[in-house]
């Protein structure tokens, strides 16, 4: 942003389209900072509701190592209805009018063509099966992972930011820590989105 | 033939000023956004942000109205037409200022 005391042609020239990107952006990021959290807390939840399922029932999970779909379609599911109601309460708080129901339906429509990609995806690519099954949620957390650093490229670095810690939440403890990387996992997501949500609050984002 | 000079609008070319009436051009003519919402995208104290919608109110370039909602108090800001005519007046003449070159 210019500085707000230069009135020059050429910094009122600035301004006007400094403002008007931040202002439509800022439509599009209506509630973001709650959305984040509750998101990390829900992911959180989620990988600690795998450690419990993979510790407690080893056996099932051995016999049908898909399960762990289904399982987090329902928690998407819950995630992207509060997403909702939470991104429609904040853009009601800021503005009242078209530009705000359209930009809450287009981000909207955004984050469920990305969640359907997590799940489309890999049926594509012929995961859903018994021999390759436990390699879904990692395509799925990396075309989350995408989702919020395209969004964040085009919106708030702190989102693409978020993005990449989302991808190494996941990948580093799989790749390391073995039966108790979802627990890791858990922890890590949780660091990774509280920290964005407060750089987010730090910045102009509510 | 002389032509006459350009002036730019003194009450929308200030720059707290500049940046209201751009968000608030930047959006349809029937939507309306809120005081908290002005306020924090562009990192303006109250008081500040009050003073220039005074004054941008008194030249009937913005409405500010309110209203409760689930008993709570909401102010909401309106560009008019007279507001946007003001601002597109203005842009236009920021352009030619722009463009402008002294003739050799």
């Amino acid at each position: 942003m210019q500085s707000t005391n230069d009135s020059s042609p050429e910094n009122s020239w600035n301004t006007i389209h400094d403002t008007m990107d931040q202002s439509r952006s800022s439509m599009y990021l209506a509630g973001m900072n709650t959305i984040l959290l509750m998101w990390g807390g829900l992911m959180a939840l989620g990988y600690l509701g795998q450690f419990a399922i993979m510790s407690l029932a080893s056996d099932f999970v051995d016999r049908s190592p898909w399960v762990f779909a289904p399982f987090w379609l329902v928690v998407v599911a819950i995630g992207l209805v509060a997403s909702s109601i939470i991104g429609h309460r904040a853009s009601k708080s800021r503005s009242d009018g078209d530009a705000a129901r359209n930009a809450g339906l287009r981000v909207f429509a955004f984050w469920i063509v990305v969640v359907a990609a997590a799940f489309l995806i890999p049926g594509a690519a012929g995961l859903w099966n018994d021999d390759t099954a436990s390699s879904i949620p990692g395509v799925a957390i990396g075309i989350i992972a995408l989702g919020y650093t395209l969004f964040g490229i085009m919106h708030r670095p702190a989102l693409a930011v978020v993005g990449i810690g989302i991808a190494a939440a996941y990948f580093i403890p799989d790749y390391l820590l073995g039966d108790i990387a979802a627990a890791a996992t858990a922890l890590l997501m949780l660091a990774v989105v509280f920290a964005g949500a407060f750089w987010l609050r730090k910045s102009d984002v509510a | 033939m002389t032509q006459e000079p350009l002036v730019l609008d003194e009450i929308i070319h200030q720059p707290v000023r500049l940046r209201i009436m751009t968000m608030l051009v930047s959006i349809p003519e029937s939507d309306r956004v809120s005081y908290g919402f002005v306020q924090k995208s562009l990192d303006l104290t109250g008081g500040n942000l009050t003073t220039h919608l005074r004054k941008l109110e008194n030249a009937d370039y913005l409405n500010v109205t309110k209203e409760f909602h689930n008993q709570k108090p909401r102010t909401w800001i309106q560009a008019t037409v007279a507001g946007r005519q003001a601002f597109a007046e203005y842009f236009t003449n920021l352009q030619k200022v722009l463009s402008w070159r002294p003739e050799s």
